[in-house]
């Protein structure tokens, strides 16, 4: 996602919002404050995050308002419309719909027509990353867990 | 503020939603929540609507809505680093 957003600047914005713990750790456990909620969102830089990054209340609110699934994505049009929303982040299934958001918008802009239809996509993904590693060990269990009990 | 472990969840004596998802925050353990169970079908905004506009502090100081990115697109990442 961060060289989706590279390749998008001054295109579209990548607002990050850091929410809860999905597999809480030994280092990064469940939030028991805001000011510990800060700090670990400010942890992300150190791995790399360079966008925008805001962080949600200590329960949630925007996140519940939004869902509240572990690691989702809106696409948002020009005019703040929900274009696309996924329930895991794939930057390419992001990048494809961001050109065509911008695309159309184009060709609105030039006088061109843009029909539209809906459209549903059920995605997979392959499991067993090591993301949660950066929970710690017990992160690592808890996602290991997850995988076999579904 | 008061925070209680009660089975694998922490609860609070304030701000917590009725709703399941606010019954079912900051967990101790990972829990598929209902909305992951149903594929997303069910919970958030849809398609096609407006998104609805919020304030967050952000980690470089002030405060960034959501309206204020309107005239461009905008990819909204929600996550965590586990």
């Amino acid at each position: 996602m961060e060289k989706l957003a590279k390749d998008f600047v001054g295109k579209a914005h990548f607002p990050f919002m850091y929410v809860r713990e999905a597999h809480p750790g030994e280092l990064y456990g469940a939030h028991q404050s805001i000011e510990q909620k800060f700090r670990h969102a400010r942890a992300f830089r150190e791995y790399g995050v360079e966008r925008h990054i805001l962080v949600d209340s200590l329960y949630g609110k925007i996140h519940r308002q939004y869902g509240g699934v572990s690691n989702m994505t809106y696409v948002l049009d020009h005019t703040g419309h929900i274009a696309f929303r996924a329930e895991w982040t794939v930057a390419a299934d992001v990048r494809a719909v961001l050109e065509e958001v911008i695309e159309m918008h184009e060709t609105r802009r030039a006088g061109g027509r843009v029909g539209l239809y809906y459209r549903e996509i059920l995605g997979m993904h392959r499991t067993g990353s090591n993301h949660p590693f950066l929970g710690g060990q017990q992160a690592v269990a808890d996602m290991q867990r997850a995988l076999r009990d579904g | 503020m008061v925070h209680k472990a009660e089975g694998n969840l922490l609860q609070t004596t304030d701000d917590v939603s009725p709703e399941f998802l606010g019954r079912d925050y900051n967990l101790i353990i990972w829990k598929q929540t209902r909305a992951e169970r149903e594929y997303f079908r069910n919970e958030g905004p849809r398609v096609g609507t407006l998104a609805p506009n919020f304030e967050l502090p952000s980690i470089d100081g002030g405060v960034v809505s959501l309206e204020s990115m309107r005239g461009m697109p905008v990819v909204l990442e929600l996550g965590s680093m586990t």
